[in-house]
């Protein structure tokens, strides 16, 4: 027997030690972040100068190398690129927590960022996917081309037309981005410090050059292979995170891992079918409604599959948001999935429902819109307006919508003038908050642009 | 002992401690249904959806709570045309979940817990029913107690404590850590000193019960940064002839219990210095600015990062030369080491004080100091609120 409880105490222990967390990084919740891993704090040594930090992240510029990984992840997300680091937790789901970067100081570390790039480019892991495309709105356009090129050899190419943006920049930065466009292509691009007219002429062709391979299937010389679930469990884990970290509340960290998986695009669809379910279980309406914003940007099958899944969501927000990703994706399904909630019982489902098959537009959407009775509630009525209106492309329902203009609501105004800007192209110098007369001014100038 | 009586204590053990770690690790914030109705207390049975989607439904029964929030910055969240603009009419969707929020108990209570927006109602911006429906219960959330004719009233009122808390408010306005500064204030102390949002932005007010005699309920214009008095009651600013042209200006946060100012970073409270001359000319001069800075603002240095720290700046006046300033940070009493959200911040943390020992140059005659609250950092005297004003005709 007492053999028996040593064996259970032992076990229990084993529990214990189990659920506690085992490795945890970063402050104490209060902004202040201090490096623990001793490489990291090797890399970003203060007392160092520029060349030599930029030395020792180059020495870690290895094949294979991914115990340097998230040292080197550390250095590439500055403040001025990213509102928050990743750092690790043993006790979080993904092994993963965000920390607020909330120091404000001027980007003096940009060419160590670089180094980091090109340090993990050469390590070629995809645990940086999700960070290498947030990389891409760094403050500095060099790094931003580094990690264009890093994200081609992970089979992602999302980073191309910052590189061709960057062709028309300062000379650094132009220079970079044709070295980078040539080694990613293949290919010649153009002298960059030649006059302006000649970059036009290299900048059109590299254009043309990028038109030609999105429509074609040809793959790029040093492009790697798209990424796909289960391939590397890290990878795995912190993309899943970024998935959570779209359900956070701070305003910058959900709007970040957003466009961070839209610009991983197809290969984060099972992530996010993971997500939705992972935030069905937890009652989590604020991540499922961040997926299906996602999902407008992501035209794939298994993206509509799971879109037409999140419009019988428990949650109206889930469900309108869902609508208008629906609205915006337009293409096959689209029209039949918006006409099966307008019938809804959350108003702003069929608001952003119609709003979706008025910017679809035709006559198959025209017909649904038409069929359609809004009843008695004016939001409903307005919307339905709209819809009638955008759907055929400003023919019908134009006194009525140029009358929106001038209602009294400040919420119907601008409903019909971001109508009326999809339509004309134009937005007619209009101020939803300016006097009468100067909006009346704005409307007449709406019914001109359409034609009297 | 058999092995297989073993294997079941072991797995028997480790069952009962997963469960206890499983409960511990419940999301925070999230209501459940038994949080709303406690199981002792349970009221029948909601099968229905309430019958209301519009505030103004709810006039009816409460014209008077109704008209409160009429008046109140909560229902103008959307049309506000400052919002507006800064979201160029909402075009910046990101910014619609809390201006224009679907009920929190549906997404959940407590900081780090994101609202979602709603599609209709535009105009009633954070309505009745943000805080107060439960969908998931079908159900109106009050603080209680309720009175003899909740039971067959027909937003079907169930009493849930959480809606009074801190955690109703703070899915919203702890985006900008009001919350978090609160928790580090001496008004979050249990004791006499208590005091959480209600107590400052729901005052207690008598209300009439339907069935006649009198009730204690709470103020729904939530009086805030919009409020001039609240405002002046917020930060004081003491002025002290200190010897000739000498004056000590104490600027203090004693009145709140977050940040002064607080929440958006694009509010500022501003100290300014307008010396006199003898033949009647003014030269206004601003002498520190209390703000959050936004995110891209590189360029902003808090000069007192630290409780205890000094610095010295010479503010030019006109011809006359320069007035000699030293600046100080005096730590709250009751709290001398706080954790500082934004180290670039200069808002005034709750209990805080600066002060400023001025030397006028020779020639000036007279003095005022001016605290301004500004909405934006750009805003003209002409459009600010001042808060404080000291005049001294004579040094």
């Amino acid at each position: 027997m007492r053999r028996c409880w040593r064996s259970c105490s032992l076990v229990l222990i084993a529990f214990v030690l189990a659920a506690c967390p085992t490795k945890t990084e970063g402050g104490g919740g209060d902004g202040s972040f201090e490096v623990q891993d001793p490489l990291t704090r090797r890399l970003m040594d203060p007392d160092a100068t520029t060349d030599e930090r930029i030395d020792r992240v180059l020495a870690e510029a290895k094949p294979g190398n991914t115990a340097a990984l998230p040292a080197l992840l550390r250095v590439m997300r500055h403040r001025s690129q990213a509102a928050f680091l990743v750092v690790s937790d043993g006790k979080a789901r993904f092994g993963y927590r965000t920390v607020e970067l909330r120091e404000t100081q001027k980007d003096t570390r940009s060419m160590e960022r670089v180094a980091a790039i090109v340090a993990l480019e050469a390590i070629n892991s995809p645990v940086a996917l999700p960070d290498l495309v947030l990389a891409l709105d760094d403050v500095n356009e060099v790094v931003q081309n580094h990690a264009a090129r890093a994200l081609v050899r992970l089979g992602n190419r999302a980073g191309i037309p910052t590189l061709i943006a960057n062709l028309d920049n300062r000379i650094l930065q132009r220079e970079t981005a044709n070295r980078l466009l040539e080694e990613i292509s293949g290919k010649q691009g153009f002298i960059a410090d030649a006059g302006w007219a000649e970059r036009q002429k290299g900048l059109a062709a590299w254009q043309e050059w990028w038109a030609g391979i999105q429509a074609s299937d040809e793959r790029l010389p040093i492009e790697g292979r798209a990424y796909q679930i289960g391939a590397d469990a890290e990878a795995d884990r912190r993309i899943g995170f970024f998935v959570d970290v779209v359900g956070q509340y701070q305003f910058l960290f959900h709007e970040q891992a957003r466009k961070a998986l839209i610009r991983i695009g197809e290969p984060a669809l099972p992530f996010l079918r993971e997500g939705v379910e992972r935030a069905r279980k937890d009652d989590n309406a604020t991540t499922r409604a961040g997926i299906a914003q996602i999902l407008e940007t992501i035209d794939h099958p298994n993206g509509r599959e799971l879109l037409r899944d999140l419009l019988t969501d428990a949650s109206g927000s889930v469900r309108a948001r869902a609508a208008e990703a629906f609205g915006n994706l337009a293409g096959k399904g689209a029209i039949a999935a918006l006409q099966g909630v307008l019938g809804d019982r959350d108003p702003g489902v069929p608001i952003a429902a119609l709003d979706g098959l008025g910017r679809i537009g035709g006559a198959d959407a025209l017909a649904v819109i038409r069929r359609y009775v809004p009843g008695e509630d004016s939001a409903l009525q307005e919307a339905h307006i709209l819809a009638t209106f955008a759907a055929s492309r400003g023919r019908e329902q134009r006194d009525r919508t140029l009358a929106m203009l001038l209602g009294v609501s400040i919420a119907t105004r601008n409903a019909a003038h971001a109508v009326l800007v999809r339509i004309t192209g134009d937005d007619a110098g209009y101020d939803s908050l300016a006097t009468e007369s100067a909006r009346k001014e704005a409307m007449e100038r709406y019914r001109g642009l359409l034609g009297g | 002992m058999s092995i297989g009586k073993l294997i079941a204590l072991v797995v028997l053990l480790g069952g009962v401690l997963f469960l206890v770690l499983h409960l511990v690790d419940k999301p925070e914030g999230v209501l459940e249904i038994s949080d709303v109705w406690p199981e002792n207390d349970r009221p029948r049975e909601r099968r229905d959806p309430i019958p209301f989607t519009r505030s103004q439904q709810c006039r009816e029964c409460h014209p008077d709570v109704w008209r409160e929030w009429y008046g109140s910055h909560h229902r103008l969240a959307y049309v506000n045309p400052e919002v507006q603009r800064l979201s160029k009419g909402f075009q910046d969707r990101d910014c619609l979940p809390c201006h224009l929020p679907r009920p929190i108990p549906e997404t959940g209570f407590g900081y780090g817990i994101r609202p979602l927006e709603r599609g209709a109602a535009r105009e009633d911006g954070v309505d009745c029913f943000t805080c107060h429906h439960f969908p998931k219960s079908k159900v109106m959330l009050a603080a209680g107690p309720l009175g003899p004719g909740a039971a067959n009233a027909p937003c079907q009122p169930a009493v849930a404590k959480i809606v009074q808390t801190p955690n109703l408010c703070a899915p919203c306005h702890d985006q900008h850590k009001v919350h978090q500064e609160w928790l580090e204030s001496r008004f979050a102390v249990a004791g006499d000193g208590f005091k959480d949002c209600n107590s400052c932005h729901m005052p207690e007010v008598e209300r009439k019960r339907a069935a006649g005699g009198p009730r204690t309920g709470r103020h729904h214009g939530f009086p805030a940064a919009h409020d001039p008095a609240m405002l002046r009651s917020a930060g004081s600013m003491t002025v002290t002839v200190a010897g000739q042209r000498r004056l000590l200006v104490v600027v203090a946060n004693d009145g709140t219990g977050h940040n002064f100012p607080a929440d958006e970073r694009h509010r500022a409270v501003d100290l300014h210095l307008i010396v006199h001359t003898a033949d009647g000319r003014r030269h206004d001069v601003r002498v520190a600015r209390f703000r959050n800075p936004y995110r891209p603002d590189f360029e902003y240095v808090n000069p007192l990062p630290k409780p205890g720290d000094t610095y010295p700046a010479d503010l030019t006046i006109g011809e006359l030369g320069y007035a000699k300033v030293i600046a100080t940070r005096i730590a709250a009493s009751f709290h001398p080491v706080r954790k500082v959200p934004y180290p670039q911040s200069t808002q005034i943390p709750a209990g805080e004080k600066r002060s400023y020992q001025i030397t006028l140059p020779e020639g000036s005659v007279g003095a005022t100091l001016r605290l301004w609250y500004r909405s934006n950092p750009f805003m003209a005297d002409k459009d600010a609120v001042l808060l404080h004003e000291k005049v001294l005709e004579k040094l």
